[in-house]
């Protein structure tokens, strides 16, 4: 049988000015941290998988809320409109991520909300199962951005709201 | 503990059922709603009745006010009556909105903002998906920040 050892994770000592490899040792550490940078930032893929992870612990943290969360009796996210927002999620390109922020719906479900300016748009999968949007800019009348819940519909809402964000 | 101001309390008085036209009506709200400016129109909900407390018996903060000091750093926004759609949709009318008194022993200001099927039942009528989603973004179009939510 084999067996695997646990090995503690390797921790690096503080690098201090006075010791012997500190001042070293901070360089390099700044020269590697500007390299992750530079490469997240110049990178379509990390850029976009850096933006996901983030939309995806903020729909977990959704995925935790209680009841009357907005201190009205609002529903908590329910597991249809959680699938649904993930489907959502699946869809948005690296420039939805870079404009979307994720918000409870105090009718029950989650929104993706993306505003630039002084336009406004979001997509929102309801606790009922529908997925229903809505843009507008200033206060002109909002148009209702309308899915049949298919992948393509929600596609095409998405192609909507990405080119009301870039008039 | 806090102490409820005396305006809040209805001291057996009456529903008034008369709202001016720019009388404004009063709600919390937090800051996840408010994005980059605007106000989003998830954080309203016509499933049920939405409740407000109107100005002419309250004052903003009215809304955060709770013994156990709950809604500390929660914000204020209200919007006007006449900011509610009378009917709609505009080109056939389906439904009518108005602004309801509905005083609560602690709390003689808070109100309810009304949808009926036309013509009338006399009930609340939740409206269809598309019609609450327009109803619902038209106001966070309206709305004004009267405390800012700090969190």
């Amino acid at each position: 049988m084999l067996t695997a050892e646990v090995k503690k994770p390797t921790e690096f000592p503080l690098l201090t000015e006075n010791n012997a490899v500190g001042g070293a040792g901070e360089e390099l550490r700044a020269k590697v941290s500007e390299g992750l940078r530079d490469t997240l930032g110049n990178s379509v893929f990390w850029a976009d998988t850096v933006l996901r992870s983030g939309v995806q612990v903020m729909l977990h943290a959704l995925s935790e809320l209680h009841s009357n969360w907005d201190s009205y009796g609002a529903p908590a996210p329910n597991e249809q409109a959680l699938e649904n927002a993930a489907r959502i999620l699946e869809h948005l390109n690296a420039f939805d991520l870079t404009w979307t922020r994720i918000v409870p719906s105090a009718e029950g479900g989650i929104g993706f909300c993306f505003t630039k300016d002084d336009r406004y748009a979001d997509i929102e999968s309801s606790n009922e199962g529908d997925i229903i949007g809505v843009r507008y800019a200033g206060m002109q009348p909002p148009v209702l951005i309308e899915t049949d819940g298919t992948d393509t519909g929600i596609e095409a809402a998405l192609k909507e709201i990405r080119n009301h964000l870039r008039v | 503990m806090s102490e409820r101001p005396e305006r809040m309390k209805r001291n057996g008085r009456p529903e008034d059922p008369v709202f001016s036209s720019g009388e404004k009506l009063f709600r919390r709200y937090t800051q996840s709603h408010y994005i980059n400016g605007q106000f989003s129109n998830t954080g309203f909900s016509f499933n049920t009745p939405p409740s407000v407390n109107r100005e002419k018996f309250s004052e903003p903060a009215d809304v955060l006010f709770s013994e156990a000091d709950e809604f500390a750093n929660w914000g204020v926004l209200s919007f006007k009556v006449d900011d509610l759609t009378r009917t709609f949709p505009p080109e056939a009318p389906l439904y009518s909105f108005w602004p309801r008194h509905r005083p609560l022993e602690d709390n003689y200001a808070h109100s309810e903002v009304w949808c009926d099927r036309l013509p009338a039942t006399g009930q609340y009528v939740k409206p269809s998906p598309s019609i609450r989603k327009l109803l619902r973004t038209m106001l966070s179009q309206r709305v004004i920040v009267e405390i800012a939510a700090a969190i």
